[in-house]
């Protein structure tokens, strides 16, 4: 809003393999994983964009393999 | 003018002294009663039994004799001047009284201006220990004075030297240095980038006189550490207020008011400075600190008195109420005393501004806060939370002070799980899918009615049935977990059937509205991958071409032959179930594709919230296209209860409520645009059938449609809900009994469902206290998978949840940005603010178009509002557009809104429209909004008849500057100000002399056309009355006008009176006639008299006085005393004679002053075209009167003008003031007893303007009441001011 936005972010991809983006500055939270170097936030969204294919969660890709 | 000329009084005895700047205004405060802001100095200590009696005695007698303070008095000047002297002859004695009673003695203690002590001193002693209280008038002594007596005392206590004030009193600036500081301070002041903070008010709330306090004790662990800090503790808290001030505003660079003092001072030094900080919130607290002992130290070297720069600001109207800042810090350091003396006072500095804060470092290193705040504009709770996060950010700054600014928790953990947790509820969900929820009703009673739908019943088994065999023909057609199956088919039973059938077969149903664009159909059809489209023959043409799915169509019964029992599918818990299309408004829709397992808690949570059950027969309107359209009907039948789905889009109410009463439906689920006409329709009827149950949502739902769905439609239950489809229908829901009232422009969204949490969160992910304003986040399992097809999009949009690991011991999970304002109430709910890419900042205030909007919604004829940010030419400002019939007007809508919103929320221009512009997608075409300005008029093409319109037609275009005006256009409508209509009407007299046209007449007949018609009949009204408001049976308010004014200006306040309270202003005399010299008082108000007598007739009345006003409203109170009974005298900021022209004040002169002064009067008197004015004017003059004129004249900084005799010309208001000064030394204010209320602006008093007293000359006339940040001129249409009147009006009319 109106403070300025984080500048940097990172990719991040949780235990059910569904992906988003985190300021790089504050701590991941529990149960998210980093998956990229820091990015501005338009390039971690693009990257996310090329790399998240199959939106299933985990659990229902094991179960439909 | 300068304020610090203070000498330095090193003896008892002192010659008379002029007062300071500070010094005058708080006499001015005294002298109208009201001493408010400032308060009474109270000092009072206690000593224990290590103290005789007789050293306590001797050391009392020591302070009184060696402090100026306890021997000075002030003496009034003619004009209503003070000064002040200190004589041996008045040293006051101490009081001696019970110790139990010396801090009621203080507080009971006042004092009078008039030559009176201003000191008292009380005295209590047994045969060991004491006490002492020392009062002080706040015009002799401020905080740091208190502490040099109480060192005085202390001295004398130990039989030590007193400690003697080493730094002399300040010189006085030189001009160029002080005009380089007011510089220095405008650039600060009036740069909108730096915000003067403020704290969230309450809904609807006004700035009264009322202040209330709250407190908060420090841990001394913390205040020791603070005071280990090398940095002063001052700069420590300032530090820490700016940062909560920053999480509070949402802006980084922000001001307040910061006290100083001067503690070696003998005079009252107390001051404020405005401190302006720039914060990064990615910078820890050691790093703010340093920047802000910088700011500190540049207020400081630019330091001027605050009058001076109060004055300077408030010269400009819509100056901001609190120039030097709305928040006030002092910080204060306890002193230290011999042992065994306590101090129990806690200082009392002025309080200036919306909320003042004290902090105090005691003797023992702890650390105490005060706040003294106006109480109707703050939460008490509000308050106390601010002052806890102030020593949360300071405990903070010692424990962590890595931790960046913005990363500071002002929440605990404790109170964000309060806060964002949802409805209680510990039931544990069916782990089974919603299709196998509904199915179960069909086994248990088959014959049940589960949906009514075009007038036939379908029973829960006939509908299992249906949509088991189409299920199996999905099947045969390879629907399976994650394949889309569109339902294009308009609402009704079979397109339940058809959603129930996808579900069935594991499919994903999406639903499609077949009449809508065909675009955006073609468009859901082909992104998902549908396999299977079912519809009907009538919509197959409106398929997208060589589209590769099935299409099924209902009028095939594509069933038929399939097995009626429920196909065996596993369904797992994170496959989808729908893929529900977003309208958003810009670009293609978005499809957001939701889960079985949040889907089917999601529905039995609500089923709990809503209480539900097998008798529920629900009406549900919402579309299909919307989530909350299915909710609604899959919510009665998974309880095993029943739908009434409408089979048309468009019901009328009259049709809507008849299927309610005929079916016997008790929920009724509704848009809340269509409950508005529902209620309405409602209440023309009187025929809403009784229910249980309302929810609605989809917009923000103003007070005033609450009120009236809950007085018309008979429930007694009623449900706000909101949800964005990526939430999960509605993932939060306000329920609430009928009747129920709420604070805020829209219902409160109310508080999560199920397995969710509400947040609201600042830019930094950390979660906002009540009152701020915010993101609305919304986490826990009832979010949708994301977007299909979009994965940058829902990597956006579905963030990870930084707070469920910790409060509900969830990993991995995701929050999601709804990208709505919000922000939490007291009770928990939250409320809606508006959309966060529409919020606007102007001024450095961030703005809610949507509460604008809502306030215009309220004026009766408004259908429609939108409130935006305009940029045109480089120049931003608020512009408000509205639908209404041609008779609203723009000025009336803007006055309203003036008496509904706070200043920075009044939009610069409003535009009435006959309806808003389109584009062919049938959405606002924003950039088909029109200018504002003068009105766009039709009859700008209108020629004038005649040689008088065309005249007239010329001089109002060009006086106001707006060639496009029209014969029959309103001439205050297009341009035409106060200022304007003088100077028109000046020199309308001046071409048609016949017909000597007044004020009245152009509010009577405002266009040329009908002024034109008033010439040629040669009638002018002669009236010196116009009424400003016609209508309403209250008692007549009269407005006495003041000097040189258009009687216009009282059209606001009127507006702001109660709609049933009428109005009449009288017209200013010096406008009215020729202006005759030296007309008397009595005069001048006989046919003001003369109109009340004749209107009034017997009936009382209210009086309003501003400025000279005051004077004509006095004196027709008294030619009509016994005669009409006045019920309330209101003086506006009315001034008795100063300095300049009071009877008695000798004017002085410095050597040959005069004979230069003379000279240089005659010389301009030789150029001047009003020389016969003047000659007369001088003439009536005597001596006094003429030398008092020659310093007048001396003082002036601008050159005598010559631009007379025009009206508004700068000589002949100059003529006019002083021929008012004449006619007002003659006359006398007699004592009448009439009920007066008085109001003085707060700039008047900074002045140290003569306000008349009215209690001096009526019994039965009260204090006045201060309004502050506005002037002489400004304050009769100001807020503030019109809310007050308002309310002693209606006080004293209720007797």
């Amino acid at each position: 809003m109106t403070h300025p936005a984080p500048d940097l972010w990172i990719c991040v991809k949780n235990i059910e393999d569904r992906w988003s983006v985190w300021p790089a500055a504050l701590p991941v939270p529990a149960g998210w994983q980093a998956e990229s170097a820091p990015a501005p936030h338009a390039d971690c969204l693009a990257r996310i964009e090329a790399l998240w294919q199959d939106p299933r969660p985990a659990a229902l890709k094991e179960v439909m393999a | 003018m300068i304020a610090d000329t203070a000498l330095v009084p090193r003896a008892t005895e002192t010659p008379l002294q002029a007062l300071t700047l500070a010094e005058a205004q708080i006499c001015a405060h005294d002298q109208v009663g009201q001493l408010a802001p400032f308060a009474v100095q109270h000092l009072h200590l206690t000593l224990d039994t290590r103290w005789s009696a007789e050293t306590i005695r001797h050391a009392a007698a020591e302070m009184i004799a060696q402090d100026p303070v306890f021997a000075t008095r002030l003496q009034r000047q003619a004009g209503g001047t003070f000064q002040r002297h200190a004589d041996k002859a008045h040293h006051i004695a101490p009081i001696e009284v019970p110790e139990g009673d010396i801090a009621t003695a203080l507080a009971e203690t006042s004092f009078s201006l008039d030559g009176g002590p201003l000191a008292t001193v009380y005295l209590a002693t047994s045969e060991r220990g004491g006490a002492l209280g020392v009062a002080l008038h706040p015009v002799l002594a401020d905080c740091g004075r208190l502490d040099q007596i109480a060192a005085r005392f202390s001295a004398a206590l130990i039989g030590g030297a007193s400690a003697r004030p080493a730094a002399p009193e300040p010189t006085v600036l030189p001009s160029d240095s002080q005009r380089l500081r007011l510089e220095h301070w405008r650039a600060r002041l009036q740069n909108s980038d730096i915000l003067n903070a403020r704290l969230p008010h309450r809904y609807g709330g006004s700035e009264g006189t009322a202040r209330a306090s709250a407190a908060l004790a420090f841990d001394s662990e913390t205040g020791r550490a603070l005071a280990d800090t090398a940095a002063p503790l001052e700069a420590q808290i300032a530090t820490a207020l700016g940062l909560v001030l920053m999480r509070y505003c949402g802006q980084s660079r922000l001001r307040f008011a910061l006290g100083t003092s001067r503690p070696s001072s003998l005079r009252r030094s107390e001051d404020i400075l405005p401190l302006c900080l720039t914060l990064d919130p990615s910078a820890p607290f050691n790093d703010a600190l340093r920047h802000t002992m910088v700011a500190m130290e540049e207020a400081h070297a630019q330091a001027l008195p605050s009058a001076q720069l109060v004055q300077d600001m408030l010269r400009r109207e819509g100056a901001d109420r609190h120039v030097m800042g709305a928040i006030t810090l002092h910080v204060q350091t306890e002193q230290d005393l011999p042992a065994g003396v306590t101090r129990l006072d806690a200082p009392e500095p002025a309080a200036q501004g919306e909320c003042l804060l004290i902090a105090q470092v005691r003797r023992d290193g702890s650390l105490s806060l005060r706040a003294n705040y106006a109480r109707d504009l703050f939460e008490p709770a509000l308050i106390e939370r601010l002052l806890s996060h102030l020593a949360r950010v300071l405990r903070a700054s010692v424990e962590t002070p890595g931790l960046p600014l913005g990363r500071i928790p002002l929440l605990h953990r404790e109170e964000l799980d309060l806060l964002s947790a949802p409805y209680a509820d510990t039931t544990e969900n069916d782990p089974r899918p919603v299709q196998a929820l509904i199915a179960d009703h069909a086994r248990l009673t088959p014959e049940k009615t589960a949906l009514i739908s075009a007038g036939e019943h379908w029973s829960h088994d006939r509908l299992n049935r249906s949509a088991n065999q189409l299920a199996h023909r999905f099947l045969t057609l390879g629907v399976g977990a994650e394949v889309p199956v569109a339902i294009m088919v308009e609402r009704g039973a079979e397109a339940v059937m058809a959603i129930l059938a996808a579900l069935k077969a594991g499919g994903a149903y999406i639903p499609v509205e077949p009449d809508h664009p065909e675009s955006r159909n073609h468009h859901i059809l082909t992104d998902a991958g549908v396999a299977v489209v079912v519809t009907r023959h009538r919509y197959l043409h409106r398929l997208p071409e060589g589209i590769g799915a099935h299409v099924l169509c209902l009028d095939d019964a594509p069933g038929a032959g399939q097995p009626e029992h429920d196909p065996e599918v596993e369904i797992h818990r994170d496959q989808i179930a729908y893929i529900m299309y977003t309208s958003g408004s810009t670009g293609r829709p978005k499809g957001v594709a939701v889960e079985h397992g949040p889907l089917s808690d999601h529905l039995q949570d609500t089923a709990r919230v809503y209480e539900m059950s097998a008798e529920s027969r629900e009406l549900p309107f919402l579309p299909f296209s919307s989530d909350g359209g299915h909710e609604r009907w899959m919510n009665p039948l998974m309880m095993g209860g029943s739908a009434v789905i409408p089979d048309g889009p468009l019901w009328t109410p009259e049709q809507t409520l008849a299927a309610m009463r005929t079916h016997g439906c008790n929920n009724a689920s509704i848009p809340t645009t269509y409950l508005q006409q529902l209620a309405e329709w409602a209440r023309e009827t009187g025929e809403a059938p009784d229910m249980r149950l309302y929810s609605f949502g989809g917009e923000g739902l103003a007070q005033s449609t609450f009120d009236l769905l809950s007085e018309e439609l008979r429930a007694p239950l009623l449900i706000n809900g909101y949800g964005p489809t990526e939430t999960i229908m509605t993932p939060m829901v306000w329920k609430v009994r009928a009747g129920t009232k709420f604070e805020g422009a829209y219902a409160p969204l109310g508080r999560a469902v199920g397995h969710r949490r509400a947040y609201v969160l600042d830019a930094r992910m950390m979660p906002c206290p009540i009152g701020v304003v915010g993101e609305i986040h919304l986490g826990g399992e009832g979010v949708a998978r994301g977007y299909v097809n979009r994965p940058g999009t829902t990597a956006e949009r579905f963030i990870p949840d930084p707070f469920a690991p910790e409060l509900d011991g969830r990993v991995g999970a995701r929050l999601y940005k709804s990208g709505d304002l919000g922000r939490w109430r007291e009770d928990g709910t939250i409320e809606f603010l508006g959309r966060v890419d529409l919020q606007v900042k102007l001024n450095g205030y961030r703005i809610e178009p949507g509460e604008i909007e809502a306030a215009l919604l309220e004026e009766p004829g408004v259908s429609e509002a939108l409130v935006l940010l305009r940029e045109d030419d480089g120049h931003k400002r608020l512009v408000g557009y509205v639908v209404a019939p041609p008779v609203v007007r723009e000025e009336d809508l803007m006055r309203a809104l003036e008496a509904r919103l706070p200043r920075h929320m009044i939009p610069a221009a409003l535009v009435v429209l006959d309806r808003m512009p389109t584009n062919p997608n049938a959405k606002l075409d924003r950039a088909a909004l029109p200018l504002p300005g003068p009105r766009q008029h039709a009859t700008a093409g209108v020629a004038p008849v005649g040689g008088v319109e065309s005249a007239m037609l010329a001089l109002w275009r060009a006086q106001t500057g707006n060639p496009a005006l029209g014969v029959t256009d309103d001439f205050f409508d297009c341009g035409g100000t106060s200022l304007i209509a003088l100077k028109v009407i000046a020199e309308m007299r001046r071409l048609w002399p016949a017909t000597p046209l007044t004020l009245a007449d152009l509010f009577d007949a405002p266009t040329v056309r009908q002024l034109a018609a008033r010439l040629a009949e040669g009638r002018a009204t002669g009236r010196q009355a116009i009424a400003l408001r016609g209508s309403g049976s209250r008692p007549m308010l009269y407005c006495f006008p003041g000097l040189l004014v258009s009687t216009r200006e009282y059209l606001r306040l009127t507006a702001a009176l109660d709609p049933d309270q009428p109005v009449t202003g009288f017209l200013c005399h010096s406008l009215n006639e020729e202006k005759r010299l030296n007309v008397a008082v009595s005069e001048v108000v006989a046919g003001y008299v003369a109109h009340i007598r004749r209107e009034s007739r017997g009936r009382p009345c209210a009086f309003l006085g501003w400025s000279w006003g005051g004077l004509l409203a006095w004196e027709a109170a008294r030619q009509l005393q016994g005669e009409v009974e006045i019920q309330m005298l209101g003086m506006v900021d009315v001034c008795d004679l100063g300095r300049d022209f009071a009877p008695g004040a000798v004017p002085e002169f410095a050597l040959g002053e005069r004979g230069q002064l003379e000279a240089a009067l005659q010389d301009w008197l030789a150029r001047t075209r009003m020389r016969p004015q003047w000659d007369a004017l001088i003439g009536a003059m005597d001596d006094l009167c003429y030398a008092q004129f020659l310093r007048f004249i001396g003082n002036e900084a601008e050159p005598l003008p010559h631009d007379g005799p025009e009206v508004s010309s700068r000589e002949h208001t100059f003529w006019v003031l002083i021929d008012n000064a004449l006619v007002f030394r003659r006359y006398q204010l007699a004592q009448l007893d009439v009920p007066v209320r008085s109001y003085s602006a707060g700039d008047s008093l900074s002045r140290g303007l003569n306000l008349v007293d009215w209690r001096r000359y009526s019994p039965r006339a009260t204090a006045a009441s201060v309004v502050p940040g506005t002037n002489h001129l400004h304050i009769i249409g100001d807020q503030m001011f019109h809310a007050r009147f308002r309310a002693d009006l209606e006080e004293a009319q209720q007797g």
